[in-house]
């Protein structure tokens, strides 16, 4: 078993602080081409969700024969989808099941669920 | 009624800065707040656009009653016993009275204020002790650099010292003038959350404005509330003086 080690207890701001100095600090060590990359990556935000395996096979087919990104796709429907679903025009609770999950009530099935 | 004392023995690190914007902070918040100006300089009233005057020399020496040396400065809530050279002068009472290191504590008792804070002068005496020793709470300002982090150590042997004769003390270490774009800042600092860890707040990060303000007699709350040294870096309003407040109330 390894040795039982105390946890540093630092204000959260500080930690914070320091992350962010760590960060510029191995920003200002790569070359400049590589810096430009790294601080556009680190403008990106990325999220991770669950997609089944086979919408995200459709979205990377769609997205091949458009000569786009799965993920400029995915934002593409996703804000389309949105904008149906402010409007009114969709309606979830056909899809909605009971979630399994101690943090959410429902699940979204992806058919649509006969009543 | 709690005591905070502002010390580092290194000048230059931003305590009165520090005394003064906290103060003000506190008595903002409701607070009855008595800021005491423990340095011959006497800057705590130069400050808030008020004359120097004897008021620590009279609360010593002449043992006048706080209510007599207190003086409002037209801010709700906050009062100052000023200071100026005669400071020096007082010290040399504390020197030769029987109870030196009791000598600030008796004449605060009985105060009637929600916080007292003592602005200490850079140096290491016998009223810096008898600050120690009436105090709750110690924070301790500094620059980041080697000079001034010593003056930390300093601070830190004289409140050992304050501790063995018995006297409970916390105290934490409030980091200003930070510059994130110089290394040897970022070094020291570094350093210094790893000596310290939770005693450190988040920075004061470096700003003209905290310069300015003195010289229009105004604190930072009054000349320029949104400024960095108040707001901090990432207007989370987490660090910068806002953030010392609020942590500095959660201290005490």
């Amino acid at each position: 078993m390894d040795a039982l080690k105390r946890q540093p207890s630092v204000d959260p701001a500080v930690a914070d602080l320091l992350s962010d100095l760590d960060r510029r600090r191995r920003l200002s060590a790569l070359p400049k081409s590589a810096r430009k990359k790294a601080r556009r990556d680190a403008a990106r935000h990325k999220v991770g969700m669950d997609f089944p395996p086979e919408l995200h096979e459709e979205l990377r087919q769609v997205a091949d024969k458009e000569k786009i990104s799965i993920s400029s796709l995915a934002a593409f429907f996703a804000k389309r989808g949105l904008e149906e679903y402010q409007a009114g025009h969709v309606d979830l609770y056909p899809y909605k099941r009971i979630s399994r999950c101690a943090r959410f009530e429902y699940i979204l099935s992806l058919e649509k669920v006969d009543e | 009624m709690t005591i905070l004392t502002i010390a580092n023995q290194k000048g230059g690190v931003g305590k009165t800065t520090t005394a003064v914007t906290l103060a003000h902070g506190l008595a903002l918040s409701g607070r009855r707040t008595l800021l005491v100006d423990l340095d011959p300089q006497g800057h705590v009233a130069f400050s808030l656009g008020i004359p120097k005057a004897p008021g620590f020399y009279h609360l010593i020496v002449d043992e006048e009653s706080i209510d007599k040396v207190a003086i409002p400065t037209a801010r709700a809530n906050l009062e100052i016993i000023p200071g100026d050279k005669r400071t020096e002068k007082a010290k040399r009472t504390v020197v030769i009275s029987n109870f030196p290191s009791e000598i600030v504590s008796r004449a605060l008792r009985g105060a009637g204020y929600d916080i007292v804070i003592l602005d200490l002068a850079p140096s290491l005496d016998v009223l810096h002790v008898s600050a120690l020793m009436a105090s709750d709470w110690v924070l301790i300002p500094t620059k980041l650099d080697a000079m001034a982090v010593d003056g930390v150590n300093e601070v830190l042997r004289s409140m050992g010292e304050v501790v063995e004769r018995g006297h409970r003390l916390g105290y934490s270490i409030l980091p200003t003038f930070f510059d994130r774009t110089t290394r040897e800042t970022v070094v020291q600092f570094q350093a210094l959350v790893e000596a310290f860890q939770e005693r450190v707040w988040p920075p004061i990060p470096q700003d003209t404005k905290a310069r300015e303000a003195p010289a229009y007699g105004k604190s930072l709350w009054e000349y320029c509330p949104e400024t960095p040294a108040v707001v901090g870096f990432d207007h989370g309003r987490t660090s910068g003086y806002v953030g010392a407040l609020s942590r500095l109330v959660e201290s005490l």
